[in-house]
């Protein structure tokens, strides 16, 4: 997973501090005893540490300590203490920090002038300096011997447990980001009236959470066939179309679980160095195919944590397109029953053909103009399909008499939103669209029928398809009397707003572009002609 | 009959810290190594019943460690759970290494591990450790 560059670890900064207080300076120089970092001293002293007589001290040192596993202190020169630890990297020895203490007698020392004439320095200053770090004593040297083994062994075992809280936060934090991709997507699952809400959700936790540069969701098949790329890079057709032929006509040049992995030769390629790609399948059935390239971060390589991640998410996608699937197999079904239902209706009474399919077509785009969320929206226009249903349990005498119809064939006709409930209640699916087909013949002030609702208690279902209704009626031809003109329709829902008709359903049917409806009302038209010469 | 010993070789102190755990709890005793230089070394000395190791590794991969435990006759019957976070590599590597009886992939289920341990262990003729310890 996140292997890092190997990398030296070196004695922990803080033993370096330790040592400065402590009055010690300290120096980490190779297995040879050459300096890797510049010793840490008061400038002056540092420089003289450095001048060429020490640096050979240090040398003969480091080959004295060569293949000695307990590293012991030892006193180069008079009054100079030499403190060596051990610097290893994943169990071997890459070095050593070395801590250095002085003693006042070091200011005798025949080695002082040499060294500071080679370093061009002044021996009077080099002196002082000196003078003002030889804190050490013969006792506290052998105290400081043991003191110092300890606080290392302290630090580097803090320090190792630190990089193990490094590597479990890390750990962590990548279960963190699966629950939550997980959470993510089981919200985005039951949004199956817009799928792409869904496969968009994948394609992006696979391009943010597993990293790649280039992510694509290929969907085959009639329901869906689409196309979606992610992540920072997007290819052209033709070459999404390249990689695609590669990815379902090549043998994959590995395969990891349901993974194949094609690598990608030119090192240039925004998709280098891997392409992976899952089929998303339910069962024997593909539904298409994720194919993701350019893997960022610290490991480019394909690692089974993103196989293990691709699989579940490309499996949640094929369960999910199967369900989607059947969802849409099921609302072809149910819509073809209502249609049908609506249809034996249209077949008694030519002058009411497509009315419901109009009524329907209003009520839902006045529901969408109130601003009602999708699913109200496609009960709004259920509704709409079925709210006549009833007239299929009134005589056709009555139906389609022309003329004035007596008291007793009003009351029949004034039957058929109950008997349409009465027959719909008995399909539980249907529920949510009852009130509507009960109601859609109540006033807005309460002298409708059958329930002589008034105002905000009539379900706004019904106080939309009461618009609709109207406005169809009276802009086509009935066996009574001919249809009305637009302008005399549209006056007749404006004046009576408030009083037949809710304001508000009426305010939104006016906003109404009807362009689609009067296409309605001339294929309407033009099949029933085509039914006459039949 | 003693605890089985289980050795853990991974390069990631919370890998190691992981399984170790578990695998305490679970009852069996536990020796970690962090490459797989260190790994070999202490299965010469300790001989553990079962070696679970991580693929990729310092100085050693796992499947050098198993190769070269099985070319030593008082190690070869160990068997050896090979963890990895690259299962195609494995499949192309791992193949005529016949001490390495399982590859878990990355990231893997502490219990599903102890319960692959467990199976191997009973399944085996015998505990290959024990014997050859007791030889020892
Ligand atoms: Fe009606």
């Amino acid at each position: 997973m996140f292997r890092r560059p190997d990398q030296i670890r070196p004695v922990p900064p803080e033993f370096v501090d330790r040592c400065r207080s402590l009055g010690l300076q300290s120096w980490r120089v190779d297995l040879n005893g050459l300096t890797v970092t510049e010793p840490d001293a008061p400038d002056l002293l540092a420089l003289w540490m450095s001048s060429k007589p020490m640096r050979q001290i240090m040398t003969e040192l480091a080959s004295e300590w060569s293949g000695i596993e307990e590293l012991r202190p030892s006193q180069p020169l008079p009054g100079m203490w030499v403190f060596p630890f051990a610097e290893t990297h994943r169990r071997r020895r890459t070095g050593y920090f070395v801590a250095i203490g002085f003693e006042p007698k070091i200011l005798e020392s025949d080695l002082l002038e040499p060294s500071c004439v080679g370093g061009s320095l002044q021996l009077g200053a080099v002196k002082h300096q000196l003078a003002a770090n030889a804190t050490l004593t013969p006792q506290c040297a052998a105290v400081l011997t043991e003191t110092l083994g300890w606080m290392l062994n302290d630090l580097t075992d803090s320090d190792r447990s630190q990089r193990t809280i490094e590597g479990f936060t890390e750990q962590l934090a990548l279960s963190y980001e699966t629950v939550s991709m997980l959470s993510d997507l089981g919200t985005g699952i039951s949004a199956m009236g817009d799928p792409m809400v869904f496969v968009n959700a994948v394609g992006e936790h696979v391009s943010e959470t597993l990293q790649y540069r280039w992510t694509s969701v290929v969907l085959d098949g009639q329901s869906f066939g689409r196309r979606a790329q992610f992540g920072d890079h997007r290819l052209s057709d033709e070459e999404l179309d390249a990689v695609l032929s590669r990815v379902r006509r090549d043998e994959p040049d590995a395969v990891a679980g349901s993974t194949g992995i094609f690598t990608i030769d030119d090192p240039m390629s925004p998709l280098s160095p891997q392409l992976v790609a899952h089929v998303i399948k339910n069962g024997e059935h593909e539904h298409g195919v994720v194919i993701a390239g350019g893997k960022m971060g610290e490991d480019p390589q394909v690692s089974t944590y993103e196989t293990k991640s691709f699989q579940s998410l490309t499996g949640l996608l094929g369960a999910f397109l199967a369900n989607v699937e059947l969802y849409q197999q099921q609302r072809r079904m149910f819509f073809g029953t209502i249609r049908s239902m609506s249809g034996a209706l249209d077949a008694k009474d030519r002058y009411t053909r497509g009315h419901s399919d109009r009524v329907a077509y209003l009520s839902q785009a006045i529901a969408r103009e109130l601003g009602l969320s999708d699913r109200e929206v496609e009960e709004v226009h259920i509704s709409g399909i079925l709210h006549d249903v009833g007239k299929i349990g009134v005589p056709e005498a009555v139906l389609c008499k022309p003329g004035r119809l007596t008291d007793e064939e009003f009351d029949a006709i004034k039957r058929h939103p109950q008997i349409g409930f009465d027959i719909l209640s008995d399909i539980p699916s249907l529920e949510p669209i009852l009130p509507g087909v009960l109601h859609h013949h109540e006033r807005y002030d309460g002298g409708g029928y059958p329930s002589g609702l008034s105002g905000e208690d009539i379900p706004l279902m019904a106080r939309i398809i009461g618009v609709a209704d109207t406005f169809d009626a009276m802009s086509s031809n009935r066996s009574y009397r001919s249809k009305l003109p637009r302008e005399v329709v549209l006056e007749e829902i404006r004046k009576c707003a408030g009083t037949q008709f809710d304001p508000g359903a009426a305010a939104a049917f006016l906003r109404l572009d009807l362009g689609e409806y009067d296409r309605m009302v001339q294929v309407a038209a033009s099949q029933s002609s085509l039914g006459k010469a039949a | 009959m003693a605890s089985p010993l289980i050795l853990l070789a991974d390069d990631e102190p919370h890998i190691t810290h992981v399984l170790a755990r578990s695998l305490r709890s679970a009852g069996f005793d536990v020796i970690t190594a962090e490459d797989g230089e260190e790994a070999f070394e202490l299965a010469a000395e300790r001989i553990p019943d079962l070696v679970v190791t991580d693929l990729q590794m310092p100085y050693m991969s796992g499947i050098e460690l198993a190769e070269k435990l099985n070319g030593r006759a008082e190690l070869s019957g160990i068997p050896v759970i090979l963890l990895s976070a690259r299962g195609y590599v494995v499949s192309q590597n791992a193949e005529g290494i016949d001490n390495i009886r399982l590859t878990l992939e990355k990231p893997f289920s502490a219990k599903s591990v102890i319960k692959h341990i467990t199976g191997l262990l009973d399944s085996g003729e015998c505990n290959p450790g024990d014997a050859a310890r007791e030889a020892a």
